[in-house]
């Protein structure tokens, strides 16, 4: 059994990489809190749900968004990783709020995964 | 690893608030250090700049500090004759250290040191966590 093939599962592990990524966005926003001139950034926000109905095939595709766009890599895997930038200066108590939310969404997943697997052990009767 | 990136990043930032501090110290120490000799100039303040930078191992943008630099300006003249930094004239040239500016800076260095180490302790609970899955 590969628990990737399942979709709940997929959707899980990348909703911890998503948030991995944030996390480093949001420390890169955190360390230049006093940086002249510097743009803070965030991840854009990824539809987890659609993820799971597997209305992707796979890892996340790219969009083509031009005709231009041939042969979008079908194991992309960390192309849903993208960074956007939020505008303004960095506002302490703003990057701070989406650290504590980051990390509460984090251990929220880690927490159904354990569920999720407590689950399948039940169902195979350990 | 994406987790040990921002701890590494939040560690960065926290050096580069340690030099500002550093500098805050200085000022603050020298708020009365006159010239050697007559006539002579005073300390000036100084600060620290900050830029950011790609670090190319992480792959993210991290944080790094400027030489000190003095700051310009107008100084402040005392009647002292009796000090040995006074000209012909018996005024002595004082810093342009304001003891009140250092602290607000002072502040603000605390603040951002504090922040950074939010991230550090978020970016742990989420290590564990991972950990914790091992667990089952």
């Amino acid at each position: 059994m590969d628990l990737t093939q399942i979709p709940l599962f997929k959707a899980m592990a990348a909703k911890l990489a998503w948030l991995g990524g944030r996390q480093t966005v949001l420390a890169e926003n955190v360390a230049n809190l006093n940086t002249p001139g510097f743009h803070p950034s965030d991840l854009k926000p990824v539809d987890f749900a659609k993820l799971l109905k597997g209305e992707t095939s796979g890892p996340l595709q790219m969009v083509a968004t031009a005709p231009a766009h041939i042969g979008t890599p079908a194991s992309g895997g960390q192309a849903n990783l993208q960074k956007v930038g939020t505008g303004g200066p960095v506002q302490v108590e703003e990057q701070m709020m989406k650290v504590s939310d980051t990390a509460t969404q984090y251990a929220f997943t880690t927490t159904l995964y354990q569920k999720q697997i407590a689950l399948i052990k039940t169902a195979l009767g350990h | 690893m994406d987790l040990d990136t921002s701890m590494r990043l939040a560690y960065a930032g926290m050096t580069a608030q340690t030099q500002r501090l550093k500098v805050i110290a200085e000022n603050l120490a020298n708020t009365d250090s006159t010239a050697r000799t007559p006539g002579g100039e005073p300390y000036r303040r100084k600060v620290v700049s900050f830029h950011s930078v790609l670090d190319k191992t992480l792959g993210a943008t991290s944080v790094a500090v400027g030489p000190p630099v003095t700051v310009p300006g107008k100084l402040e003249s005392k009647w002292d004759p009796g000090n040995p930094a006074a000209d012909a004239q018996g005024f002595v040239q004082m810093p342009n250290v304001s003891p009140v500016v250092e602290l607000m800076d002072m502040r603000d260095a605390q603040q951002s040191y504090q922040a950074n180490l939010n991230v550090i302790d978020a970016a742990k609970a989420m290590i564990s966590h991972t950990l914790e899955l091992l667990r089952g």
